[in-house]
Order: structure tokens, then sequence, then C-alpha cells
């Protein structure tokens, strides 16, 4: 019987041992839980997360629809529970059974990104302490140190189990974050701590230079690194000055949408490849291992989309694209996109009646001003302002057209699919409103 | 350095606070407390890896072998990241700053971060009409600057002040008001201040450029002004009746929609698998030319529902629009 239990045991991993009753040895798998509060790569969190913070509409089922399962959809909302504040999402219910996760996002309520926080779930691997401790080292040694010399400072606090390639590496990334400096000048190499330039400056200057980064972090291209200098900041200023840095909460923004953040692993190497010329490799839910060379990245207001223009004149948006990588693989293919000249003519007509509300036409004139510049005004009048252009892509000027209502129409000269297009789907409009055209 | 990154793990940022508070004052951590701390309220236990590095981290306190303190007793260093650092230089480059940061800061700063930003040379902002947005030479202008500066100023030290300005209709404005908060607007790339009138109880706001006198006065805020700016701008949200709409998902009108109305809170039901039912939180006139825009640019696809008196503008809209 012994030996039967014996067995059983090496059979059955995670084992565990229930009761013994009447002779009969009662086992059960204990199940290890697949929940992780960290992850090795971001993409299907943000696929999540935007779709939480855009939408919200989704029950725990219908996220099959965007590929998440239902398993994979508790994991992904337990670890959002567990790195932002819950005060920033709702879990409503409808119907007295589904359950709907959904973020608060009024705009003038908040002004910092929660979403930032979704940053820090990066897994990290078992020898990550070697980076800790040997900043730590260099930081007490008053010298550059060689690898061997932190190596023998870790033996010397009975940490041997490691190897020196491991360490090699893990000084490799120190560099890397920006916090040493590797003198490759002899056949050693020779590490030390880089100086801060946060060490020239008074509290006075630390705290100028918070304010303006809590602002500035919500309107630059790259918004996260902005929220990881706010914690620096704050952490240096608590133990060098003892001070406490708060972010204010008389910042406020408009068309400030918190989910372009979640493009910016995207943005961040897109951004390399630019600077260094290289090309990037990217995948979409369509198709793998692509290869173009990006020229600019474009965000367009007040959507907040962003897209990326590659060399060949493709217009990707970012949020499509995953496990992107900087490479120096040339294309094979080059497949330009047809550079065609504007041939659509969009000749625009303003008209201002005296019946028109003064103030309304005021606005409006003010608004065509400064929405036209890129237009030639081929007429003006008190009454009548016409401004022409020659544009590739006449129709993706429709949801702008549109905001002018009665002010606006179109000359003869106008490309007709344009025309066309306005005037059914106002037809559709007034339709859905039970009205005839 | 990835921007998704490790070494901004939250437990690791954890860690190093605690290694750094001991550094201030020695403050030995029972085991179990330092765990609680990594995992959250809705884990068991700390990972493996969080193991190991508590394991290799932190040692037994010698003075009471129920606590642990860092292994070794030096502190970890606050240094920006080399993406901090590059993020700094393209906030001393960008002159929407200027108002922001004193010359005397930004030239210190610059000078040890010396690589200029190329932001400039990668992304571009435009507007929906395909035009970029407007690089306002104001961000430039002394007069502007200063401007901006007091307004600035009036905010951080919390003091009302005197102003005039003017707005788009000519009219001239003039008096004491408390200085609330400073909208930047994306969209047309300005800056509005917003106000509080402590006789009309109301807030409202001025473009910065529209600003030709201000002046701090000898005079504090009272203080519960925030407050009540606050409560009046929420009331905006409570007296005034969502705007129902529904959305019919076709060219992409889901996503469009959706990124338009980011900033709204909003219930949203699923009628049929292409059809959406949206009730939009907004603050009345704060927001109504806002909506409005968004709901006409979406055409056919958002049919507004309630209240009745806004579905009968926007019909009027409609019906009036592409024919003159």
């Amino acid at each position: 019987m012994m030996n039967i239990f014996l067995t059983c045991t090496f059979l059955f991993k995670d084992a565990k041992l229930l009761s013994k009753k009447g002779g009969t040895i009662l086992m059960t798998r204990t199940k290890k839980s697949s929940f992780k509060k960290t992850t090795k790569n971001f993409n299907i969190w943000r696929v999540f997360l935007r779709d939480c913070f855009l939408f919200g509409f989704r029950s725990r089922n219908e996220y099959a629809e965007i590929d998440i399962n239902g398993r994979t959809y508790d994991d992904l909302k337990k670890r959002l529970e567990i790195c932002v504040d819950q005060s920033f999402f709702d879990l409503t219910a409808r119907d007295g059974k589904l359950k709907f996760l959904k973020f608060k996002a009024d705009s003038y309520n908040y002004s910092y990104n929660f979403l930032s926080n979704t940053f820090g779930t990066k897994s990290i691997n078992n020898n990550f302490y070697l980076e800790l401790l040997a900043i730590q080292i260099l930081t007490a040694s008053q010298k550059p140190l060689l690898q061997r010399e932190i190596g023998e400072a870790l033996e010397n606090l009975n940490i041997t189990d490691f190897y020196n390639i491991t360490l090699y590496r893990s000084l490799e990334k120190l560099e890397s974050y920006g916090w040493i400096n590797i003198d490759k000048g002899t056949k050693n190499y020779k590490y030390s701590v880089v100086s801060s330039f946060l060490d020239n400056l008074t509290l006075s200057e630390l705290k100028e230079l918070y304010l303006v980064t809590t602002f500035y972090k919500n309107v630059s291209m790259l918004t996260l690194p902005g929220y990881y200098l706010m914690a620096t900041l704050e952490d240096f200023a608590y133990n060098k000055f003892g001070a406490i840095l708060k972010e204010k909460d008389f910042f406020q923004f408009r068309f400030n949408n918190f989910s372009r953040l979640l493009d910016e692993t995207v943005i961040y190497i897109i951004q390399q490849a630019i600077t260094n010329g290289h090309n990037i490799t990217y995948s979409t839910k369509n198709s793998l291992g692509n290869i173009e060379k990006p020229v600019k990245i474009i965000t367009k207001y007040p959507y907040n989309s962003q897209k990326l223009v590659t060399e060949t004149g493709k217009e990707l948006l970012l949020y499509k694209l995953n496990d992107i990588s900087c490479t120096q693989k040339e294309i094979l293919k080059q497949h330009h996109s047809k550079k065609t000249k504007g041939k659509q003519c969009l000749e625009i007509v303003f008209t201002f009646w005296p019946t028109d509300d003064s103030r309304e036409v005021i606005h409006i004139k003010n608004r065509i001003m400064e929405e036209t510049l890129w237009m030639t005004c081929i007429e003006k009048t008190e009454n009548r302002w016409i401004f022409r252009a020659n544009v590739k892509d006449s129709l993706s000027y429709v949801p702008w057209l549109r905001t002018y209502h009665k002010y606006i129409s179109f000359t003869k000269n106008t490309y007709p699919k344009l025309v066309k297009k306005i005037l059914d789907d106002k037809a559709e409009a007034l339709a859905n409103y039970g009205n005839i055209f | 350095m990835e921007i998704f990154s490790e070494i901004k793990n939250n437990s690791i940022r954890t860690i190093i606070k605690v290694i750094n508070d001991n550094q201030l004052k020695y403050i030995p951590i029972p085991k179990r407390a330092l765990v609680d701390s990594l995992r959250g309220d809705l884990m068991p236990d700390a990972s493996a890896a969080e193991e190991i590095l508590l394991d290799k981290i932190f040692k037994v306190s010698e003075k009471d072998i129920q606590l642990l303190e860092p292994l070794l007793d030096v502190p970890f260093p606050i240094i920006p990241t080399a993406i901090e650092n590059q993020w700094l230089a393209e906030l001393l480059y960008d002159d929407r700053t200027n108002g922001l940061i004193s010359i005397d800061l930004k030239d210190k700063l610059k000078a040890s971060l010396p690589n200029k930003s190329c932001v400039e040379d990668i992304w571009t902002q435009i507007n929906w009409n395909n035009i970029e947005l407007p690089k306002h030479s104001y961000y430039t202008n002394p007069r502007y600057i200063e401007t901006f500066r007091t307004c600035y100023r009036s905010l951080l030290e919390q003091r009302q002040v005197y102003y005039e300005s003017y707005d788009e209709y000519g009219t001239i404005y003039k008096g004491t008001a408390s200085p609330f908060k400073l909208e930047f607007c994306l969209n047309t790339n300005s800056f509005n201040f917003i106000m509080w009138n402590e006789e009309k109880n109301w807030t409202f706001k001025s473009d910065v450029a529209t600003i030709t006198n201000i002046k701090i006065l000898d005079l504090s805020i009272p203080s519960d002004m925030n407050e009540k700016a606050t409560q009046y701008v929420e009331q905006q949200k409570a007296q005034s009746e969502p705007i129902v709409i529904e959305l019919t998902n076709k060219n992409d009108a889901l996503n469009r929609c959706f990124m338009l109305l980011s900033n709204y809170d909003k219930k949203i039901y699923r009628i049929k698998n292409n059809i959406f039912k949206l009730e939009i939180a907004h603050r009345g006139h704060f927001d109504e030319e806002e909506l409005t825009q968004i709901i006409l640019s979406l055409g056919s696809c958002v049919t507004v529902l309630k209240p009745l008196s806004y579905r009968e503008k926007i019909i009027e809209y409609i019906k009036t629009s592409f024919s003159r």
C-alpha cells in the first residue's frame, strides 16, 4: 500500500492528500492559478485596455469578438484592478446579469492619465536583483569598477549563484537605462554611475520643473516618459530635500484622449527607427513580419487617432500594429502607393444671410479663417466666401464639412462624388429622423 | 531601454522606495508587510520573481530576526532614465512651455541635456480638415509670455487678479476674479485661463491671447473658491439632460464616434450587433458647441433621440445644410 501511495505521489504533480479513508487514499491535483499580475508582452493588455477605455460596452463573453476569451478577460480584469485605482472605473450591471467594465473619462475631473499605471506591469526575470545590487555597489564605490570587482562585491554578500554573462547583461541593461557609464577604452570595461543634472537643482528649481512636467506630460508625443519623470522628481525631492511634490489640480485639458498613451510602445520604436534611419518590422491581425521604412507619425484631432506614414506612402493606424521592432533588414519589394497629386477639386462656398444670428455668423467666420488657411480664397465679400483646394481624397473632409451645416455649400467645380456622398448621406440622416429630404 | 520596462515595474519602484526610506530612517520591516506592499490586495502572495528579489535584496535584521532590512546600506540612486532625459529635451525646446518655466532654468537644463529633440521632425499634429495645427507665433511673443506667466503665477500663489480681455464678438470684459484653472485645448493648440467670478457665482474662460491686461492683486482667493467653482462646474453636468444618441456602426463610425467622445462620461447600450445607444453626460453651454460639431460630423451614423429640443435643433442644422 505504501508503494502504491508513493507511486501515486510521483504520478500526480502538485498532488495534495485529501484524506485517508478506510485504507483508500484520496488525492487531488492542486490547480496553480494562471493569473499573473505582470506580463512580458504588452499586446493583449493593450487591446483590452483600449477597448475598456474607449468602448466599455462589452460584457465578459463579448470580449471574444476581439479575441479575448473569458479566462483571459478574468485575468486582465484582475490585473487592472491591481494596478489602477478602482475609483477610475466602474463595473456596471445591466439586465440584472451582464456586467460591463468601463473607465471613467470625464476630462474636467481627470488630467492624470491613470492608464500610465498599467505600464508598471512588466515581468521581471529571476536575475533582476543583479541590476539593483550592481548599481548600489557602484554607488558605494568611489571609483569606476571592473565587472570582476562587482562580482567580488556580490560574493562578499554571499551572492554567488549567477553567471558572469548574466552580470554582464545586467550591467548592459543599466547602461541602456542611462544610469551607468561603461568605459570601453581599455581591455576590461569599467563601470560607474552617471552624474545626474538633478543634483545641481535647488528645491525651488525642482518644484518648477515638476510643475511644467505635470503639464507637458499630457501634450507631448510620448506622454509616458513624462509620467516616469514625474515619479523620478517626486522620489528625488523626497530623498534629497524631504519635500513632497504633488500634482496641482489646476491644469485641465480638452481633447486629451487617454488611450493615446496605449500606442506608445509602438511610437517609441518608430521614433528610434526614424532617428537611426532604420526600418521597422511589425505584425497586424492579418499579417506577420511586415517591413516598412517609417517617415512620420501623425496625430489627428479631434479624434486623437494616430497613424504612421511610411516611405512607400502607406498610412497605418498605430493601434493595429503589434510586435514592432527596429530592423536593418531591407524591404524586399517596394510597393509605392500611387502618389497622386490632389486632383479632386474642393470648392466650398460660405454664405451668410441677413436673417442669420449675427453672433453665430461672427463665430463661424472666425472658425473659417482659422480652418481654411490651407485653401485658396477666391472670393470674399461680406456675405459670400469661396475657398478652393485640390485634394487627393475629398471624402476625408466630409466630417469637417458637415460641421458648417447651413453656412456651407459647393460650387459646380467641386468633385461630383463628394457632393453626391454628402447629399445622399444628408437624405439618409433626415430619413432617420422621419423627415423626407 | 524599452518604454515598457522592468525598471518601471510597480514592485521594483516599491522596493527602491523601501531601500531609500531606510537610508533616511532605519526602519526594518516584517517580511509579510514587505510582501503585502508588493502584491496588492488581490494577490495571495508575491510572485516567484518577487520572492527571489526579496531574498537577494533584503536580509534578516541583526537586531530582530522577525524583520528585514536592505542587504546593502547604500541608497539606490534616483536618476532619470535615458527616455526621461530625451522627453525632457522635447519639453525644453517646445515653445508652449515658455510661460511655464523660467528662461534661466530652461538654459540650465539645456546645458545638461544638449541633444535637441527631433520630435518636431517626426511628429505632425493635424486638425480634421487635414491642416497642421497652428503653431501660434505668440508662444514666442514676449507680451504673451508675460501675460501667461501672470495667469500661471496667480494660480500658484492663489491670489486674485484684475483682468481686461475681449471676446471674438468684440465685447470687452474687465474686473476682478479668482484664478481657477489653466486649460489647454489640444485641438486648437491654445491656452484658456478659467476664472471664478465671485459676484456672479460662475466660472468663465478667456483665451490667454485675448487678455490685454492682467495684474495679480494683493488679495488671496476666498478659501472656499475652489470648492464653489468645482461645484458650479459639476452642477452644469447635473442640470444638463444627457444627450441620447443612436449610433449605427457603418464606415468605421463606432471607432470615430467613441474616439471623439472619449472625454465624456457616457452610458452605452448595445441594441443590436451594430447599433448602440449612448447617453452622454455634458455640461450645458460649456460643451454644447463641441458636441454639436461631433454629432454633425458623424452624419447619418448618428441620430439624436433626446432631449427633444436638441434633436429639433440638429434636424434643422441637417435640413439646411448644403442648401444655400
